[in-house]
């Protein structure tokens, strides 16, 4: 068991999320809409040096089209030393929390289907998270107040993902 | 030798206008900080365009002797979350619409007409974040209130 490598977390565990979401999310009004581009990241992190990954926001005009399924937001809460084991080359694991953020107009009850969906295609995957060193995945979602930009009123839920990502210190 | 008497006096009614007071000191140091990264995390998703400045503002301080902390933010926080009716334009002693006015490449004026015609859209970071924190923090959430 290696884990994975401090550097290259951030974009992993997003490209992971956003993997699974655009493999098995379908929007139900259009089925034919490109997932790329309604389940996207904010952030976009580029490993271009070690330790010093550069970090740029993705603009929302970019993206067009309701509902979007957005992941933003990855931060380290704490650190657990479980794993610290002669037999295993990963010594820790940490806690992460991602948010995943459901915008949608019109109905709200629209937004709370769409947001139950993203949680079950999580559920369904969690063997594919595992590979990706993700373990003992929870969520909790949240109804968020809406808030209108210059066109349209919008909802807001969001998913807010607590896991523990086996980290690889071997190298540092 | 002639002796002078000098008296140093403070005038802080110019500072108080340059932060406000967001959260009073009820919360410990973690929970604070905790506050502080939910409120940036909301101004960071729902400004449209943000600059980066009203997310830096905002700190956890502790005011005097007390072992509390509170959060503080620039003083237009309240207005970009509850947002700004139709109706009168803001006054020319708020300064900060100038500088947004000319990164957008308007005039002052002209963006305070459009504020009087069409108001500002309100986009509730503070609601949010508040029930960001229920989610993370459920035993202390109460603090928030007092």
């Amino acid at each position: 068991m290696t884990g994975i490598s401090i550097e290259e977390v951030e974009s992993k565990v997003i490209n992971t999320f956003l993997d699974i979401l655009r493999n098995g999310l379908v929007d139900i009004k259009t089925p034919s809409r490109n997932t790329k581009y309604w389940i996207r990241s904010q952030v976009k992190v580029s490993e271009s040096t070690p330790g010093l990954n550069k970090r740029t926001r993705v603009k929302s005009s970019s993206t067009p089209g309701f509902p979007q399924v957005v992941v933003c937001d990855f931060f380290e809460t704490r650190e657990l030393r479980t794993m610290k084991s002669d037999n295993y080359q990963c010594k820790f694991k940490t806690y992460y929390v991602l948010t995943i953020r459901i915008l949608d107009k019109g109905s709200s009850a629209q937004t709370g289907k769409l947001a139950g969906s993203v949680q079950k295609v999580l559920f369904n995957n969690i063997n594919t998270l595992q590979d990706n060193y993700i373990y003992d995945l929870s969520f909790s979602n949240v109804p968020l107040p809406g808030y209108s930009t210059d066109n349209m009123d919008l909802n807001e839920r969001q998913i807010i993902c607590k896991f523990k990502v086996a980290i690889n210190y071997a190298s540092i | 030798m002639p002796q002078f008497n000098i008296t140093v006096t403070k005038n802080l009614s110019n500072l108080n206008k340059l932060t406000k007071n967001i959260q009073s000191d009820t919360l410990s140091k973690s929970a604070a900080n905790a506050f502080v990264t939910r409120i940036k995390q909301a101004i960071n998703q729902r400004a449209s365009f943000p600059s980066g400045e009203l997310s830096k503002s905002i700190k956890s301080l502790r005011h005097g002797d007390s072992s509390s902390y509170g959060v503080t933010g620039l003083y237009y926080y309240w207005y970009a979350n509850y947002g700004r009716r139709p109706g009168n334009p803001p006054g020319k002693k708020v300064k900060k619409i100038d500088a947004w006015a000319s990164r957008a490449g308007m005039k002052g004026k002209s963006l305070r007409q459009h504020i009087a015609v069409y108001g500002t859209h309100k986009l509730l970071f503070h609601e949010v974040a508040k029930k960001l924190f229920k989610v993370d923090k459920p035993r202390i959430y109460k603090q928030l209130f007092k």
